[in-house]
């Protein structure tokens, strides 16, 4: 065993991920290695051994995780039913005339998933097969179509319900319901400003969202009016399986995707596009994306045991007290770390490492913890579409069909304008905070 | 070298009936699922099996498709700079890091999986989220079956990958 | 000479690690934080004892597989969530008809209870010892939307109980569901479920559970206690200096009924929130009490029958003890 500092295990796992999937090499089996060998070294084999396989063992039997499985399947009987296909050519007919039409559409969309789905893959997952390959066969720009599904699919992870608000709650004090409550606005400032960013770049430069061609548009008629609101009715009975089963309490967020699958199950047979080929299909579809889904998550999972183990955490900690120039640059340290790991490092990952270090350093600084623990969420947020380890773009990238020929980095092209709006309204909602505050105070009152 | 072939076709052959076989637990997730809510809202009947259920069905999922989604190139890779190398450099690249990066890791983790599985028949484990109390050992051993695939499965992808890399061309 | 001889003979310090079962904000992972600085410091770093959240080195709640395999030397958790290996965990747990705060320490600390708790964990590389249990104060019956006003009223509840208290509440006709703690505030909301039990009034209070229930039952029957224990690793322990094993044991014990304290304290304020937030705190009726009771005894000695021999050592002992107990008062 080598004796290292905790700062010296922290700069080696950090670097060592950011280095090494650079190889190319499968991201779930880098993240793995990195800790494994660290740990080996450090703590030698017993430690390390016990550690990455009972949080490996552990993430894989993790109840809230399995909505991966369940919103994938949702999103494929979807998309190989042909209904969403239907409603992608209404949408685009409806909104052909506005230049990056589609991928407003697409942000809208991903925005009202988002209100019924609590898991990122999962919104990605079915933003990136039913929007992706319409907006890049018509022409749209590569990047800028990927960029839109990657925001607007993790808008699932902030946007009530939300898998990393019920864990980052009971982990900071705070109640799942106010910080579902304070979640509403920034999700929808956030959706609202990455609308306006598309639309504007496509004004600017048509050729990256273009319009349909004036010869081709026909007048939308009564007719294709009609055939819209028809395209529409799946999705909504879907949305409304899912959010109905919520909110009126039939069952948890869980169990709600199952019902919603179920329920999509039951619209491919309405629709007479059911059979046992649809049916293997969307099982072998769910069980290739959520296999490398969450071993991913797992490695991760497991790689987190042998940085807390290492004192890395503390690493972090005392960093900060040490940052001169009082509360607010404590707190843009704090926001700029959380940044930088979630380059690296997955959110439940952050969530144990940072919760535990920052809640009493930022109550001790005297900022209201329900607003501080939002920004921190909004900002962790960022972590899915952030590389190397961007969870939204894996997804994307291993979701997309590969005769689109869409790469790694035209997503991340696609990603950072999107990265900077989150920015934006970060530092909204610390010049306002009642864009967090307002609704739990009006919803509940002030606890 | 047609007994290696051989070899090669057996372990594909074996990671598509494992991805075969873990399909059909994405149905059980939802019909699992549905059965519960359904139950329980509109006949006041919770079952008390259908959280490890579901927990179960999802971890055989993730683990029996995980050498599928190996053979199937599925597992996401940060390929910026591993897309500009050519076929036979890409090869290279995968021996080295299969070598340091996949079986040193994968391999001690089939070694303690395996361990458990024996620990959890030994020591009677069962999972006690309900008091259902079901035997733990059958999804220990799932999760350990899940990963001998993968081994295998990376075995044969380095034995694909080293050849190309000395011959240039693919063994199959 | 005491400057040179520093360098040269000074023992070399010894390094644990600890784990509490968390989540940070919880009583029982602050005291056991607290807990390890005091050992820290009062040993003069002589032993250092690094604190860790639930979760953030092994899985929540599989504390004790690390520190059987030395991962970790001391942790700190429920003895129920070791029900994965032995069934008689859960009757050192929150479980009806367990003994109350005062009795569960004397039993355990005098009464033979760590003796036992020892046996049930034979082959394992990790004991427990008197002073290192903290009973907690009873818990909340129910956090209910639904009034309890006697047996036949909890058919027609829908809760989340976990533990032997579910499975016996099924019995008497209630549906128990099985939810993760992290979602019942969303699942009370909702109306999914009537009513749960999780923890302690002060942690109940910090979840904001005054926001989905009107009802705050309290009895004294479905967990009079919910204990957490401290686990130490049997080489680690060995390897200590005889001082520093006492001064663990003093510590662990002065902090375990520290935190017992503390928490029958914070209940008592807690109650007092419950009530100003506008919350109904009553009474289970004495009827269901009895009938809780009545149905737990027949459950227990289905169980002794059925279980390894153990559980029926501990169940006998505890009840023996309870039962001593009460003569007494
Ligand atoms: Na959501
Ligand atoms: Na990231």
């Amino acid at each position: 065993m080598i004796e290292l500092s905790a700062e010296a295990v922290t700069a080696i796992m950090l670097g060592g991920v950011f280095v090494l999937v650079m190889t190319g090499f499968p991201i779930a089996f880098v993240i793995g290695s990195v800790a494994f060998f660290t740990g080996f070294a450090v703590f030698g084999p017993t430690t390390t051994f016990h550690i990455l396989y009972s949080r490996f063992y552990d993430l894989s039997l993790n109840y809230p995780y399995l909505a991966v499985p369940l919103f994938t399947f949702m999103g494929v009987i979807l998309q190989h039913s042909g209904v969403t296909k239907d409603l992608y050519q209404s949408l685009y007919e409806a909104m052909g005339r506005l230049r990056g039409g589609l991928a407003v559409v697409t942000i809208l969309f991903g925005t009202i998933l988002a209100a019924c789905l609590g898991v990122i893959a999962a919104s990605v997952t079915i933003l990136t097969l039913i929007a992706l390959a319409p907006m890049v066969t018509r022409g749209y720009d590569k990047s800028l179509a990927a960029g839109s599904i990657v925001a607007a699919g993790t808008l699932g992870i902030l946007i009530p319900p939300s898998i990393m608000l019920v864990v980052y709650a009971p982990q900071a004090g705070l109640s799942v319901g106010q910080m579902f409550m304070g979640a509403v606005f920034p999700g929808l400032l956030l959706s609202a400003f990455y609308m306006l960013y598309v639309i504007i770049r496509c004004r600017l430069n048509p050729a990256l969202g273009p319009a349909i061609p004036e010869d081709q548009i026909t007048p939308f008629d009564a007719a294709k009016f009609f055939r819209l609101l028809k395209s529409l009715v799946p999705p909504i009975l879907l949305i409304a399986a899912v959010l109905g089963t919520i909110f009126a309490g039939i069952a948890p967020p869980t169990e709600a995707a199952a019902v919603g699958c179920f329920a999509s199950i039951l619209l491919a047979i309405a629709y007479g596009k059911f059979s046992w080929g649809l049916m293997k299909r969307a099982s072998l579809e769910t069980m290739k994306v959520s296999a490398f889904v969450v071993m991913i998550a797992a490695m991760c999972y497991a790689y987190v045991g042998i940085f807390m183990n290492a004192g890395a955490g503390d690493v972090v900690a005392e960093f900060i007290l040490s940052v001169p120039g009082g509360k607010w640059m404590s707190f843009f340290v704090i926001m700029a770390i959380v940044f930088l790991l979630g380059m690296f490092i997955e959110w439940i990952g952050i969530v144990f490492i940072v919760v535990p270090i920052f809640s009493p350093i930022l109550a001790a600084l005297g900022f209201n913890p329900l607003w501080a623990g939002m920004m921190i969420c909004i900002n962790m947020q960022m972590a899915f579409q952030t590389p190397p380890m961007a969870m939204s773009i894996f997804v994307l990238k291993g979701t997309a069909p590969k005769e689109l020929g869409v790469t790694i980095g035209d997503i991340i092209w696609g990603v950072i304008p999107f990265i900077l709006i989150i920015m934006v309204v970060l530092v909204l909602c610390a010049v306002f905070p009642e864009i967090i505050l307002w609704l739990p105070e009006k919803m509940i009152g002030a606890a | 070298m047609s007994s290696v072939r051989k070899i090669l076709k057996f372990i594909d052959t074996v990671s598509e009936t494992s991805g075969w076989v873990a399909k059909w637990f994405a149905l059980i997730l939802v019909f699992a699922g549905t059965y519960e809510a359904v139950s329980r809202h509109f006949f006041n009947a919770p079952t008390e099996w259908a959280y490890d259920v579901l927990c179960m069905a999802g971890g055989t999922l993730y683990l029996l498709g995980a050498s599928y989604d190996y053979l199937h190139e599925s597992h996401t890779r940060v390929d910026m700079f591993y897309n500009m190398l050519p076929p036979r450099g890409k090869a290279f690249m995968n021996v080295i890091c299969s070598l340091f990066l996949f079986f040193p890791l994968m391999g001690i983790m089939f070694y303690l999986a395996f361990t458990w599985a024996i620990r959890a028949v030994t020591i009677k484990e069962v999972f006690f989220n309900s008091f259902w109390y079901p035997p733990a050992w059958p999804y220990r051993t799932v999760f350990a079956v899940g990963l001998f695939f993968l081994l295998l499965q990376g075995a044969a992808n380095l034995v694909r990958d080293f050849y190309f890399m000395v011959r240039g061309e693919t063994l199959d | 000479m005491p400057a040179v001889a520093e360098g040269a003979d000074a023992p070399k310090k010894i390094v644990w690690k600890s784990s509490g079962h968390g989540p940070a904000s919880d009583p029982s992972q602050i005291y056991h934080d607290m807990l390890c600085k005091a050992i820290t410091e009062a040993s003069g770093g002589r032993l250092e004892i690094k604190p860790f959240v639930g979760g953030s080195i092994v899985p929540a709640y599989k504390e004790l597989d690390a520190v059987h395999e030395n991962v970790l030397q001391l942790c700190y958790t429920c003895p129920m969530y070791n029900l994965d290996k032995w069934s008689a965990a859960g009757l050192i747990s929150s479980r009806p008809g367990a003994l109350a705060g005062e009795a569960l320490r004397a039993w355990f600390n005098y009464g033979g209870g760590a003796d036992l708790m020892n046996k049930m964990m034979e082959g394992y590389n990790v004991m427990t010892f008197p002073g290192a249990l903290s009973p907690l104060p009873e818990e909340v019956f129910f956090h209910s939307k639904k009034k309890i006003e006697n047996v036949e009223s909890l058919k027609s509840i829908k809760a989340r109980c976990m533990g032997d208290a579910g499975e016996i509440l099924k019995r008497m006709g209630m549906a128990t569901v099985i939810i993760p703690g992290g979602e019942l505030y969303e699942a009370m909301k909702r109306g999914t479920i009537d009513a749960f039990e999780y923890s302690t009034l002060a942690s109940n209070w910090n979840m904001h559970f005054n926001e989905v229930a009107d009802y705050v039952y309290l009895s004294p029957v479905r967990a009079p206690s919910d204990p957490q224990v401290f686990f130490v690793n049997k080489d680690a322990w060995n390897a200590l200096p005889k001082d520093l094993q006492l001064l663990v044991q003093t510590f662990v014990d002065r902090y375990a009924q520290a935190q017992h304290e503390y928490l029958v304290y914070e209940s008592i304020v807690a109650l007092e929130k419950f009530k100003k937030a506008g919350n109904q705190v009553l009474k289970v009726p004495a009827e269901v009490n009895a009938a809780l009771a009545a149905e737990a005894d027949k459950f227990y000695a289905e169980k002794v029958a059925k279980e390894p021999a153990i559980f029926g050592e501990i169940y006998n002992s505890m009840k023996a003890f309870g039962e001593a107990y009460e003569t007494m008062k």
